[in-house]
């Protein structure tokens, strides 16, 4: 008998058993929803994103007609800042919708306009979303368990497991053609819609491998823990059916959801709105105090003005700006603690991860697709970046007290988020 | 009827003399104590931090220095949304939702600090909560022990001798179920004791609500039982009945909610937050700005308020105009304000209603909704703190603005930065900030919250009439 026969017949096998089609083809029709209800979102995000840009542009440049100083222009200057979703966002949406994804910030203290939340029904983030990432690590296992479990016992049940082990000319050549034909069913129906997602969305060839790999990784660890239960025992089918459903409760539910709770135990966190207290409290307790203080404090951080002319008694912009600077950084260490708790119980999710498959795929196609929450720190940081770059843009106007006209405004130039931090996207 | 007892019996008694059903029972009891005890720390440590929170920003704003009414606009205050004390046993939408928002003038900032966010990936797994282990992992397990419940008597040929000594097959059938019903029945118990100790010392109608809410579990698992039952009369193997069970476990409690939830966003999107932002900053502008007394929204205001009191110039007005014109304008912004929000928690209960259509489904939807309505974590309960916080800023900002306008004269008012005696003239005294009320929720009514779970739990109640009939269905079409 040639493995290439064996093969053939276990493909007719296969294509005569009932209940083996209808969880292929229901693993199928799962996993090619989830791709285009992902396609879908993606798609929804970038239309959005290009809508906001063209409102953004309008209202600021009819803001800047309506300017009478350089102080009020940037306090109504609101500049928009975007997470574009990746190539590979469909199949992982993650934290995405939990995250802030859009925003318009202004020069005024950044803390407290970067943790204004994007909109999201909480009632839908409850139950979760219906995404690729979702049907691997979730319903993948099930129609593994479903199709794998009986395989060796059923052949016992029905007594045919002496006469097959006899007429064979080895146990590899028995299994092994069998779990092969069926492992590339599954994969088939997997990983097709997968790459059709990322056909469309243009995905580069290394995320494309890599995306790949963890689901055949997936896959072949729970074909591998399927097996182990159901050949090694000489349990009845359902005994291997209860037990191989245990297993894919302790691994999919019981671990995550005990990681989570002692993530939650161990890292209490920085409670995210002393954050913006701390900011507020800087910035109104500036009002009350001697402006000689704010701007030494100012000047301490930003030498390059320090030569500015004394502020007299009357209200000026640049104490407002220098005070608001001052506020964010006030906040900065304390919003570091608050990212580096975040990141702390990151960390942890990587150990839970070890034990359970479904965080580790989880983890792995949202790493994959840049929707993790390094990916949202990073959109964080680039945030950061692209407001120094607003507020620095209007301090040489403020600091040497240029006297306003609609020209030298119109000198005060700013560039787009995409261009000011090198988002190497196209624009939309 | 006698035979029915004799039947639960039996089946007990094999049940407690099965290694499996010991297990499976002590697992369950001991999931629901865990959680149980997990629960109430996590949920009382969360409740006690915004407590905490909220007292300290309480405590920062009340110490705030003598100021223009109109700084304290600006300055404004935190509010934190205090925790349901049923969220111990159902947390529902308590962890995705913001826990703190900023109030102050002229705008409405959203809750911020949801702590799924904070929390990451592992936020989407669930929450190791009572109904949690009630909702999906008790039906696994009675799953797992009834199953063969009826095949059993099948593969041993003691079904012909039952029905050969004349017992009813409805009779066998309702026997068997009731013996699976007192392990659903075990499994409440810790729902209920904990219930009880969550409400002990809370607002009246939270006791009442747990009960409810235990009734509706009851109910939810009692239409597993009879599901079960049916599956274990209809299959020809044990082996069968499990995998087909399995199937309609994992379609009900992992695939169809959130199909359900998928299908509410496509079908009725969102607009972002920021385009909303955009509209609203919009209609806002069209309302004048309400720190200028000359812009021309406000022509029509003085014209009025200059022939009611008869003079003929705002100076000659008996309070500061100032503050007339930011508290007028304060009302048409928030007015505006409230319209956008008013809309955006339309939609959002809209989209929850179309997930709600799936009901039908699966029985865990409206069973989420019941206990979420009844325990004060459902989205409604959000609304009303969104709500509440809106009501709470409008009367701050207004109290600010009052002062503004009796505590000062106009002139002082807009002479206020031309030297430090003439601030000084217009700062209010401190102690008004003290006065202000401090922000205490009230929860939603029992009533409000009974007449949501109204629906949902009507809904259940079919499911378990449905699942009685499927029962019985099944019980004429018993093959030995």
């Amino acid at each position: 008998m040639s493995i290439g026969f064996r093969l053939q017949q276990e493909f007719k096998f296969l294509l005569a058993n009932n209940a083996a089609l209808w969880a292929l083809g229901l693993l199928l029709a799962m996993s090619s929803i989830s791709v285009v209800l992902g396609l879908q979102y993606v798609a929804e995000e970038r239309k959005e994103i290009a809508e906001l840009l063209q409102l953004d542009a309008e209202e600021r440049a009819y803001k800047r007609t309506l300017a009478v100083d350089f102080g009020g222009a940037a306090y109504d200057a609101l500049h928009a800042v975007w997470n574009e979703p990746s190539e590979l966002a469909f199949a992982a949406i993650g934290q995405r919708d939990l995250n802030p994804t859009m925003m318009r910030i202004r020069a005024l203290a950044l803390e407290g306009q970067i943790y204004e939340t994007d909109s999201i029904n909480p009632e839908l983030a409850l139950v979760g979303r219906f995404d690729y990432a979702f049907v691997t690590a979730y319903l993948l296992p099930l129609l593994i368990i479903f199709m794998f479990y009986d395989l060796v016992s059923s052949e016992r049940r029905n007594g045919r497991f002496n006469l097959l082990l006899v007429s064979s000319t080895s146990a590899g050549m028995l299994w092994l053609p069998r779990v092969l034909i069926r492992l590339l069913g599954l994969l088939s129906a997997l990983l097709i819609p997968l790459w059709f997602g990322m056909f469309m969305e243009g995905t580069g060839f290394s995320v494309f491998a890599r995306a790949t790999g963890a689901v055949v990784f997936q896959v072949c660890l729970w074909a591998a823990i399927v097996l182990l239960i159901g050949s090694r025992s000489r349990l009845g089918s359902e005994s291997i059916a209860a037990l191989c459903v245990t297993v894919w409760v302790t691994l999919t539910l019981a671990i995550p959801i005990a990681g989570k709770v002692y993530i939650g135990a161990s890292i209490p966190g920085v409670r995210g709105s002393d954050v913006s207290l701390v900011q507020r409290e800087a910035v109104n307790d500036a009002w009350d105090l001697p402006k000689s203080v704010t701007m030494e404090r100012f000047y301490a951080s930003h030498p390059e003005w320090s030569d500015s002319p004394p502020l007299g008694e009357n209200f000026h912009w640049k104490w407002y700006y220098a005070f608001q600077q001052v506020g964010d950084e006030e906040a900065a260490d304390l919003a570091g603690e608050y990212r580096e708790a975040m990141l702390a119980r990151d960390e942890l999710t990587a150990s839970v991860a070890w034990l359970s498959p479904a965080v580790a795929i989880q983890r792995r196609l949202e790493e994959l697709a840049g929707t993790n929450l390094k990916a949202s720190l990073k959109f964080e940081r680039q945030v950061r970046q692209y407001h120094e770059t607003i507020r620095r843009a209007y301090y040489p106007v403020l600091f040497k007290d240029i006297p306003f006209s609609d020209e030298r405004l119109a000198q005060v130039y700013i560039p787009d988020f995409a261009e000011s931090v090198g988002l190497n996207t196209e624009k939309p | 009827m006698t035979a029915v007892f004799l039947i639960a019996r039996d089946e007990l008694r094999y049940l407690r003399r099965s290694n499996a059903a010991w297990f499976i029972l002590l697992t369950l009891l001991l999931v629901s104590i865990c959680a149980a005890i997990v629960s109430d720390a996590e949920v009382s440590r969360r409740a006690e931090e915004r407590l905490a929170q909220q007292a300290e920003a309480d405590a920062i704003f009340q110490a705030q220095p003598d100021r223009h009414p109109h700084r304290m606009v600006h300055y404004g205050h935190y509010v934190y949304r205090p925790a349901s004390p049923l969220a111990v046993i159902e947390p529902g939408i308590d962890s995705m939702v913001g826990t703190s928002i900023f109030l102050e003038g002229h705008r409405q900032n959203t809750a911020t600090f949801a702590s799924a966010r904070e929390t990451g990936l592992l936020a989407r797994f669930g929450s190791f909560s009572p109904a949690f282990v009630l909702q999906i992992l008790a039906p696994l397990l009675l799953i797992i022990s009834g199953y063969a419940s009826v095949t059993r008597e099948k593969e041993s040929k003691a079904l012909y001798q039952l029905i050969g000594q004349g017992v009813e097959k409805g009779t066998i059938l309702i026997g068997k179920a009731m013996a699976l019903w007192s392990v659903a029945f075990l499994a409440l118990i810790p729902l209920i004791l904990l219930g009880l100790m969550a409400t002990e010392d809370s607002q009246p109608g939270f006791r009442q609500s747990s009960l409810i809410m235990s009734l509706g579990y009851l109910a939810y698992l009692s239409v597993w039982v009879l599901l079960i039952v049916s599956a274990s009369a209809t299959s020809r193997t044990s082996a069968q009945a499990l995998s087909a069970l399995l199937g309609i476990w994992v379609v009900i409690s992992v695939l169809m909610p959130r199909i359900a939830g998928a299908y509410a966003s496509a079908a009725l999107p969102f607009p972002s937050q920021i385009e909303t932002n955009l509209l609203v900053a919009e209609t806002l502008r069209a309302g004048g700005d309400s720190h200028d007394i000359e812009d021309a929204a406000f022509d029509d205001l003085e014209t009025v308020t200059l022939a009611e009191y008869g003079v003929d110039k705002i100076e000659d007005l008996p309070f500061n105009y100032r503050g007339l014109v930011a508290l007028r304008g304060e009302e048409a912004d928030t007015e505006v304000l409230a319209k956008f929000a008013e809309e955006r928690m339309d939609r959002e209960l809209e989209q929850k209603l179309l997930m709600d259509r799936f009901s039908w489904f699966s029985p865990l939807i409206p069973l989420r909704a019941f206990s979420m309505a009844l325990a004060g974590t459902s989205l409604q309960d959000h609304h009303h703190f969104l709500r509440a916080a809106e009501d709470y800023r409008f009367s701050m900002v207004q109290t600010f603005n009052r002062l503004q306008m009796t505590e000062m004269t106009l002139a002082e008012d807009l002479a206020r930065n031309e030297s430090a005696e003439a601030t000084e003239r217009t700062r209010v005294d401190s102690s008004n900030w003290g006065e202000m009320p401090v922000f205490d929720l009230e929860p939603l009514g029992q009533e409000i919250r009974w007449r949501a779970a109204l629906h949902s739990g009507m809904i259940i109640f079919a499911w378990l009439f449905l699942a009685l009939i499927l029962m019985l269905v099944s019980a004429r079409r018993l093959q030995p």
